[in-house]
């Protein structure tokens, strides 16, 4: 009979643990659960002639129903923790270099995420403060563009809010002429009108772009995530911005930084769309490979933190992240 | 202080490629005055300078940039105080350049304001009663959120110089946020003024409550004239069909309130359009249905079940098992309760019959 406060107590204690594995969801069912080591390493150079001292903002893995992210460590240490509008984590560090000088932020993570996959979805529409919020006019999500209003009503418009959302997943994905793009179009400049039909012309922002703007025209709430998507379970990504521009289409070879659609569905929440991971209408299928690392959700021009790591007097020059994953 | 790259920044997809593009810098004071009427003058203020500290002012490249970028700029003034520019009611910006003004910023983070002569100057009166960052507090009080639009698009700029003046207009009370940010460097009833050496130290809002006479709150104004024409509720799913009964093209909102909980479709609708809005999933005997376009109310009415669905409902087969059983049984006691009391009743009559 000791025993058992000392359980009580241990069960207690355990409690308080944060979890490391995702939370559960109604509707959905868990298809794999992964926990990467993510090393990140940002090269920056000053450009100028003079010395700077500086903040460099870093974006953070973020914690989400399906994600749980973690800060091993941060080179340099970091100055402060902050959240932007749209709720997302970010670190800031400080820096100083001297004219030409290089230097290097050096960052760690460790990140578990579980892929799912939505098993039922309630057919009721979401209240009406979620429906305002979610469903506004931004600087790329133009709800307001007669072309994709018809369309959207067109092809998608249907009676439940799971049926907007995965037959117009299924139009989008129809309809993807992929090309890495360098500056972001916004869904006004990403529809074009083809011989016989319409096609999106652009990458994942372009796509995300548009898919957001046509359910927030039917009334359906969206908004996007973003960060990595992995290829496989261990590897490395790198990005060099001196000859990425150059690459063009190459670049995605060996970078995976990805934005992709999400809805939400009254009674389950926020449901993941990424159409270009198998290039599927996957509402509600997400495999473990995605690492997120923010939202936008009502900002009228996007992030405001557009780079895997943003100086401000300072030119990032590469960026790689290594991983390795492994499941429990 | 703002960077300026002739390419976007795109998403983190991308990367940022901008880097290698080349940039100036433009030092940002801004002079925000709150009126009686419960609109606000706004004159913001641009000196481009190199990442050397030296003035752009004058440079003809960098002129016809600015000049080519002016809508972009607006923008961000309406950003200041709206979530959307298009929906916040404006006077038509004016666009000026002043030789004789001063504008501050600390180059190069060094905790130094440098001083700049010259400024392209944009000016606009601004309608707060439109203003999704105003909150009315009641009569021709109200909370005002200004934000730095600059951070909000791009995490590393910032305004540098920033006052906030009120005249006919009564300042109650101000903070900012986030609380680390740092407060006013000079204050005065009607005057506050923040000068902002880097990003961290700069608010990302400006909040104050006050209090203008001819303030009268409107929101978000209507889109269109529209009106519910017709409801249909079967006791499962409820049908709206909303028309719109004006002359512009626009969106509405239907709500639909009932036992549980609410739904809410958004709808466009072009002038003299009608939709059908199914609502699934709707319980209870009668359901509450709103229309708004913007913030108004266009109208509220309740959808009742109609009156031959009220007539009680076959119940389904597997609801009535269990009466089923329970008829049953009472039958099977209530058949030997009357048998043993028949019986009993026999015992006694047979008596007589053995005469």
């Amino acid at each position: 009979m000791k025993g058992l406060p000392a359980l009580a107590l241990l069960l207690s204690a355990l409690a308080l643990l944060p979890a490391l594995a995702p939370t559960e969801r109604a509707g959905v069912v868990f298809t794999a659960n992964v926990t990467y080591t993510l090393v990140g390493r940002f090269l920056l150079v000053n450009p100028s002639n003079t010395t700077v001292r500086e903040f460099v903002y870093v974006p953070l893995p973020q914690n989400t129903t399906f994600q749980r992210s973690y800060v091993v460590s941060m080179d340099p240490p970091p100055l402060r923790y902050a959240v932007d509008e749209d709720g997302n984590a970010y670190a800031v560090v400080q820096v100083e270099a001297g004219p030409g000088a290089r230097v290097r932020v050096k960052v760690e993570y460790r990140v578990s995420v579980a892929g799912y996959r939505l098993e039922s979805a309630p057919r009721a529409w979401p209240p009406l403060d979620v429906v305002r919020r979610y469903t506004r006019s931004s600087g790329y999500w133009n709800v307001y563009n007669e072309t994709l209003i018809e369309l959207a009503y067109r092809v998608a418009y249907a009676d439940t809010p799971y049926d907007v959302a995965r037959k117009l997943a299924e139009w989008v994905v129809g309809r993807v002429r992929y090309r890495v793009q360098f500056t972001r179009l916004g869904s006004d400049h990403a529809v074009v009108r083809g011989l016989f039909d319409y096609a999106i012309v652009g990458d994942c922002v372009e796509v995300a772009d548009v898919y957001v703007t046509m359910a927030r025209i039917l009334g359906l709430p969206a908004r996007t995530a973003y960060g990595l998507l992995l290829p496989d379970r261990e590897g490395r990504m790198w990005l060099n911005m001196t000859t990425a521009v150059e690459e063009g289409d190459r670049l995605i070879e060996h970078w995976g930084g990805h934005i992709w659609p999400q809805v939400y569905l009254a009674g389950v929440g926020w449901v993941d769309v990424d159409m270009l991971d198998g290039m599927r209408a996957n509402v509600g299928v997400y495999s473990e490979r995605h690492i997120v690392f923010g939202f936008e959700e009502t900002k009228y021009f996007g992030s405001a933190l557009s780079s895997v790591c943003v100086p401000s007097y300072l030119t990032l020059q590469y960026a790689e992240y290594e991983y390795r994953g492994e499941s429990p | 202080m703002k960077r300026v790259t002739a390419l976007a920044l795109c998403a983190l997809a991308c990367a940022a490629l901008a880097a290698a593009q080349p940039s100036y810098w433009i030092a940002l004071n801004y002079r925000v005055t709150f009126l009686g009427d419960g609109s606000a003058l706004v004159e913001a203020l641009f000196h481009p300078f190199t990442s050397d500290g030296k003035s752009l002012f004058g440079d003809p490249d960098v002129e016809q940039n600015m000049n080519s970028s002016l809508a972009g700029l607006a923008n961000y003034t309406l950003l200041m105080f709206s979530d959307n520019p298009r929906l916040l009611k404006h006077a038509s910006f004016l666009y000026e350049k002043r030789l004789n003004e001063i504008v501050l910023c600390d180059v190069a983070n060094t905790g130094v304001l440098s001083e700049f002569r010259g400024a392209y100057v944009l000016g606009a009166r601004v309608y707060l009663n439109t203003s999704s960052y105003v909150k009315p507090r009641g009569g021709s009080v109200f909370e005002v959120k200004v934000r730095d639009s600059f951070t909000s698009v791009d995490v590393r700029s910032w305004i540098d110089v920033i006052e906030f003046r009120f005249e006919g207009a009564k300042l109650l009370s101000y903070r900012w946020e986030p609380p680390f940010a740092r407060g006013p460097i000079e204050t005065g009833g009607d005057y506050l003024l923040w000068v902002n050496f880097n990003e961290p130290q700069a608010p990302d809002f400006y909040v104050f409550v006050v209090e203008a006479p001819g303030f009268e709150y409107v929101g978000e104004p209507p889109e269109i004239n529209a009106t519910l024409s017709h409801l249909e509720y079967d006791g499962m799913e409820l049908k709206v069909t909303v028309t719109n009964v004006g002359l512009t093209s626009g969106y509405a909102y239907v709500r639909v309130i009932h036992e549980g909980g609410e739904q809410a479709r958004k709808v466009h609708l072009r002038a003299g359009e009608s939709r059908e809005l199914p609502f699934p999933e709707v319980r209870g005997v009668s359901a509450e249905v709103e229309l708004y376009s913007g913030d108004a109310l266009l109208e509220r009415r309740v959808a009742e079940l109609a009156a031959a669905e009220r007539k009680p409902q076959p119940l389904a087969i597997s609801r009535l098992l269990p009466l089923v059983v329970l008829l049953a049984a009472a039958a099977v006691v209530a058949y030997y309760f009357l048998r043993s009391r028949r019986r009993e009743a026999g015992v006694t009559q047979q008596e007589p019959a053995t005469v």
